[in-house]
């Protein structure tokens, strides 16, 4: 017994002399599984500020306020400190313990894990004679053990997984993406319009604001995004020129210059002088849009309302026919241009319902100068009246009223008609289905045939081999298949193995 | 009286009881070695495997091509243990009652006729069977009670088998037309299968040495079915601490597909993995190992060093290993480096 208390004194002594030798490797260790979590918590922050960053050039605000020094800071310190705290979770989970201090003598000294066994049949409550043979076999092995210089546990550096290293890229690249994009929009039909109003949520508190020559321009900054922008726009150009105090240049017209023009102002512009119509009041009616914003969004279903009116207009347009509707829409486009009666109609919104009814009516003018002009404002392709087989098989139009040629059907009798136009294979391939099988029962006498019998001793003696004998259990094109299919894996193994 | 009811319990309660039996258990095992040696060169793993097999209370499975000496190492090892030997050579049409025994009509002393029960050569101490894939499913499997149970029933009799039985089964790994290769569950009641190979080149002189000349060695018996059984009990006394045990029962479920120890080569390539009785056979093979070691407990180190032939029949590789040339061999080995042992460092 006094030597079992012994062994477990000196047993004590040998694993904490391990576990103080194993305690440092045991933080790297927890460091190397703390480091895991690194690059994948290093992707939070960066994918916050590029989805911010992409939500603000569409809708023109971001959600994100910080600044750049900050956002970086943030970046840096979240995926940190997660890390700092997955290596303390780390190694409070798995802390170098007395079996592993044991463990490690055992190991390092080739003592077959005597100590360890010996650790655990101590514990035993009626260990057997071989775990007390075990018990005292270990007792000088445990004296030798503390006599033993305790060897540097050596660290081996991580290998370089591929595996979080694309997230870490990742991270990086989303978040220099993000900050590049930062209080940047899409000037790309309404959402330009959208991001002027982003600018200026209430347009119409923001009149007053822009008449005011003496509030602070850095003020109205303030108010805006807080990340700088890398070229104005032009409802900045214009609010500036309205800090400025100088008058508010005449929309439409050239009043902007080339470069600064929208977009869809331009194409406005050259749509209009293609026509021929007042192109003055297609480039107002686009500049029109800037200012205000919250009129256009209300009057979406009106201008829905009007859709089909204005693919008449585009239609005539593009096909070159100068008709009434051209100069219709000019001279009402020129008419809004008027700055009185443009401050006149943002005023007063009963005015819009004023503007659909006349163009309700328009339409219907349009409709009556078609009729009495049909091939002018007819877009339906000449009559084919052409023999060729081409026609085989169009359906008969019921809104030709008989003025169109011959229908499909009607051209088929033709001579061209007999020309085979589709291939068509003149037999089919297959084994066409046999059928019903017909059994029939016949009843016959048993015949006596002639056996060719040939007696033992002339058959010879079977000296030869056989050769191969194959085997034949699956059908040609199964074998066939199988063997290709080991082949090509086979073939995939070799090329793995030849690249390493 | 059997051997086994001769031999009687090994009371091994103390420490000096453990030593001594201990170094009972080695003395036999060195002489038991040496008599195989004088005729059987060389294969010095070969002869550890049987010995193991035999002393631990399983069967073994030798695979080699002809002429390596798979029969004539059993039959050495039967005449040095002086036990009952019977050899069966296993061919397609051999049928159960060949090897179980079946009952024959025999004349009695007064010209009269009666039916009497007649062994079968599976009913012995040690069973040689020799190329045992060359018999029919049906055959094999007339075995498997043999091999588990330690009896054999015939009709309404049931034959208990005396006290030690071992089955030493030899397979050729060429020539496998007209062969069946053997089911799963009788591969799974071999406790090691082990992988003859050819000599080395000083081998062969003793080999030419032995079989060429004028001189006929013999073994000779150097123990009995006795000794063996008390040895079989001292195999099983030797004690198993928990970190060993540990360490086999995640070797063995990392032999298991889609386990939470499987590496991922196991994963993809095994379609079986092995059973508790690989378990049983780390725990009983590495006894064998730790008494030949001068130890009374087993080691991780001994789990590790009889995990091949312990656990590389009890794999059953899929069509995806098959068609790769991934052999059982390689998976234990990819197992071996994926599952560390309890409390390891580093």
């Amino acid at each position: 017994m006094a030597d079992s208390a012994e062994l477990a004194a000196n047993l004590d002594r040998v694993a904490r002399r391990a576990q103080g030798a194993m305690r440092p490797w045991a933080w790297r260790q927890a460091a190397e599984r703390g480091a895991e979590v690194l690059a994948p918590t290093a992707t939070a922050v960066p994918l916050l500020v590029l989805a911010a960053s992409v939500w603000g050039l569409f809708s023109g605000r971001s959600w994100w306020s910080l600044g750049v020094a900050p956002t970086i800071a943030l970046a840096i310190a979240l995926p940190l400190a997660y890390m700092l705290v997955a290596t303390v979770l780390a190694y409070w989970r798995h802390p170098p313990t007395r079996a592993m201090g044991l463990a490690f003598h055992d190991h390092r000294l080739g003592l077959r894990d005597r100590l360890q066994a010996a650790d655990f049949f101590l514990r035993a409550e009626a260990p057997s004679g071989f775990a007390q043979a075990a018990i005292e076999d270990a007792a000088g092995f445990a004296q030798r053990a503390l006599a033993a210089e305790l060897p540097k546990l050596q660290w081996r550096r991580p290998a370089l997984r591929p595996g979080p290293w694309p997230l870490g890229v990742l991270a990086l690249v989303a978040l220099v993406i993000g900050l590049l994009l930062r209080g940047q929009s899409l000037a790309l039909g309404d959402s330009a319009e959208d991001a002027g109003a982003g600018e200026v949520d209430n347009p119409v508190a923001a009149a007053p604001a822009a008449e005011q020559p003496d509030e602070e321009p850095a003020h109205r900054e303030n108010r805006r995004s807080p990340a700088p922008r890398p070229a104005p726009r032009p409802s900045e150009l214009f609010a500036f020129a309205a800090d400025a105090g100088g008058e508010r240049p005449p929309l439409g017209m050239g009043a902007l210059p080339a470069d600064f023009e929208p977009s869809e102002t331009r194409a406005a512009n050259a749509q209009a002088s293609q026509a021929g119509l007042a192109a003055a009041g297609a480039s107002s009616q686009s500049a029109d849009q800037a200012p205000r914003p919250k009129r256009e969004r209300t009057r979406k279903p009106a201008g829905k309302r009007r859709k089909p009116t204005e693919m008449r207009r585009e239609e005539s347009a593009s096909s070159g026919v100068a008709g009434g509707s051209g100069t219709s829409a000019g001279s009402r486009l020129a008419a809004s241009d008027h700055p009185a009666a443009d401050n006149k109609a943002r005023s007063d919104e009963s005015q819009d319902d004023v503007e659909d009814d006349a163009e309700d009516e328009e339409d219907e003018e349009q409709k009556a100068a078609a009729t009495r002009k049909p091939m002018l404002n007819n877009q339906k392709a000449p009559v084919d009246r052409s023999l060729t087989p081409a026609g085989i098989g169009d359906q008969e139009r019921d809104d030709l009223n008989g003025r169109s040629g011959p229908g499909g059907l009607k051209k088929t009798r033709g001579v061209a008609a007999m020309l085979l136009g589709v291939p068509m294979p003149d037999h089919l391939r297959g084994k066409p289905n046999p059928g019903r099988v017909k059994v029939r029962r016949e009843r016959s006498a048993p015949e006596e045939k002639a056996v060719q019998a040939v007696p033992a001793a002339a058959r010879g003696r079977r000296d030869e081999a056989f050769g191969d004998i194959n085997h034949m259990r699956l059908p040609p094109r199964a074998r066939s298949t199988v063997r290709d299919y080991f082949l090509a894996q086979r073939q995939t193994t070799n090329n793995a193995k030849e690249e390493p | 009286m059997s051997v086994a009811e001769s031999a009687g319990p090994v009371p091994v309660e103390t420490a000096e009881a453990a030593r001594a039996a201990a170094a009972g258990f080695k003395n036999v095992c060195g002489r038991l070695k040496a008599e195989v040696a004088k005729m059987f060169v060389g294969q010095h793993d070969v002869v550890d495997g049987v010995l193991t097999a035999l002393l631990a209370g399983g069967h073994v499975l030798l695979e080699g091509v002809p002429g390596l000496g798979k029969t004539l190492l059993v039959r050495t090892l039967s005449e040095a243990v002086s036990l009952r030997f019977s050899r069966i050579q296993f061919t397609p049409d051999l049928m159960p009652a060949d090897i179980q025994g079946t009952t024959v009509l025999t004349e009695t002393a007064g010209g009269g006729h009666e039916l009497s029960f007649q062994e079968g050569p599976l009913i012995a101490n040690l069973v040689l069977a020799d190329e045992i894939n060359r018999a029919t499913p049906k055959t094999q499997s007339a075995l498997l009670e043999a091999m588990q149970e330690r009896q054999v029933t015939i009709g309404r009799r049931t034959i208990i088998l005396e006290e030690p039985y071992c089955v030493m089964a030899t397979q050729n790994p060429v020539e496998q037309e007209g062969t069946y290769p053997l089911p799963e569950a009788q591969l799974d009641r071999f406790l090691l299968k082990l992988l003859v190979g050819y000599p080395a080149e000083t081998e062969y002189h003793g080999i030419l040495d032995r079989t060429t000349g004028a001189a006929v060695e013999a073994a000779q018996p150097v123990t009995d079915g006795a000794e063996i059984v008390r040895m079989r009990a001292t195999v099983r006394a030797v004690a198993e601490p928990d970190p060993a045990r540990t360490y086999a029962v995640r070797l063995v479920l990392a032999t298991q597909p889609n386990s939470d120890h499987a590496p991922k080569s196991v994963t993809e390539n095994a379609a079986l993995g092995a059973s508790p009785r690989g378990v049983q056979g780390l725990i009983l093979a590495a006894k064998v190992r730790a008494l030949l070691d001068d130890r009374f407990a087993i080691a991780t180190d001994d789990i590790r060093a009889v995990a091949l032939p312990v656990l590389r029949h009890r794999v059953l590789l899929n069509y995806r290993a098959q068609s790769a040339n991934v052999t059982a061999d390689a998976l234990i080995e990819d197992v071996l480096a994926a599952v560390p042992a309890p409390n390891a460092v580093a």
